[in-house]
């Protein structure tokens, strides 16, 4: 449309001339694009819009296929229960809290560590990258079933092994005990969750020229240096969308927990993800769930808003 | 002597911690499917098998339903 106006702008003004123009100029509707994007569109709105207005339109409903008689619209009832009575919600925020920092921080910082050994050139390298990664091919209910038969109190191997090295004198239900279910669930997430970053950050260090690493030695920077002054700012872009994605996804994680614990003992281990699969998926309440679901998508929101904001993606500097 | 001795920890531990740390939980599920049933639940701990069995696998395969599964994973008919 902006075309026309323009060369219509150069042409004699005339009032004949302007009339045929004005008979000229009727708007006209373009419908080929919209026919080309709507397969998209409705791609779009089927799998995606869909479900999530349905989740936003449950969790002003009550909502339980056990209990046809009760279910109805109740306004904001659903909200006001999570955050006046509900006390598994706020100790669920908390757990899912520590779950994301303790993942994400360890897993970045590990996973750095081992693309900075899988840079440097030896024999055999592309083996150990290629075992390096192994962990990420691995399911999330596989990895629970490995690592519960490593924690296991009767058959598990740390027991064994730590009653060699003297830690402990008889053989401990790790995952039975409120103080020690967390850290093992920690560790089995870490286990899964470094190759991720590995990879990540093997490719992003690809990138880097290597003769800025020259200069700076020849420069006198140490080792030290030349990685606070080069690598990590290479790295920062990489890093903060691995991050913001990795925290996305452990924050959703539930697999890992649901197939190993199943958010107990005694709640310790009910992230806020899996306390909406309990409360949807195990009690029916998808009412309630549906809820509890609207307030981690506000939740993540605001997160991957600020966290671009403040971590400037994308600019230089 | 420098150079060699600096490699050992820049690289060569490192790189075993974490590849121990990988591969470890693997070689043991691998380790306790090719056990008897009986000698994954006995005491000490062994780390390899007394007898090597692939019975678990036929187990699984026939008598658990990893024959449907599989085929469930590869296709959307079961």
């Amino acid at each position: 449309m902006s075309t026309d106006s323009t060369y219509t702008d150069k042409l004699p003004t005339n009032a004949a001339n302007q009339r045929l123009q004005h008979r000229k100029k009727r708007p006209r509707t373009y419908w080929m694009p919209y026919l080309l994007i709507a397969p998209a569109v409705l791609l779009i709105m089927g799998f995606l819009f869909y479900p999530m207005a349905n989740v936003f339109y449950y969790s002003f409903q009550n909502f339980n296929p056990a209990k046809p008689y009760y279910n109805g619209f109740i306004g904001l009832d659903n909200f006001k229960a999570i955050f006046t009575t509900d006390e598994l919600f706020a100790s669920s925020l908390l757990i899912s809290f520590k779950w994301v920092t303790i993942e994400v921080v360890f897993q970045l910082l590990f996973g750095l560590l081992i693309a900075l050994l899988l840079t440097q050139t030896f024999a055999m390298r592309g083996l150990f990258r290629s075992i390096a990664i192994m962990p990420w091919a691995v399911s999330g209910v596989i990895t629970s079933t490995m690592w519960s038969l490593l924690f296991n109190e009767h058959m598990g191997l740390i027991n064994s092994l730590f009653m060699k090295l003297g830690f402990i004198d008889k053989n401990f239900a790790w995952l039975a005990d409120i103080n020690t279910v967390f850290p093992a669930i920690i560790i089995t997430e870490l286990w899964r969750g470094i190759p991720f970053f590995t990879i990540t950050m093997l490719a992003a260090l690809q990138t880097i020229p290597q003769d800025l690493y020259e200069s700076a030695t020849v420069d006198g920077a140490g080792r030290w240096k030349s990685f606070i002054h080069i690598t990590i700012p290479f790295l920062k872009n990489s890093i903060i969308l691995s991050t913001l994605l990795r925290a996305v996804w452990e924050f959703n994680n539930v697999d890992l927990i649901f197939t190993m614990t199943g958010g107990g003992p005694a709640n310790a281990t009910t992230t806020l993800t899996m306390y909406v699969a309990n409360q949807a998926i195990v009690a029916q309440n998808f009412g309630y769930g549906s809820a509890l679901t609207v307030i981690s998508f506000l939740i993540l929101l605001v997160f991957a808003m600020g966290y671009l904001k403040l971590s400037r993606f994308g600019k230089e500097g | 002597m420098l150079k060699s001795l600096d490699r050992l920890f820049v690289l060569r531990l490192p790189l075993l911690a974490a590849m121990a740390f990988t591969l470890f939980p693997l070689y043991w599920a691998v380790v306790t499917s090719l056990k008897q049933e009986g000698e994954i639940t006995r005491l000490p701990i062994r780390y390899w098998p007394e007898h090597v069995t692939f019975e678990n696998y036929f187990v699984a395969w026939n008598n658990v339903g990893f024959s449907v599964f599989s085929k469930t994973a590869c296709s959307s008919q079961p």
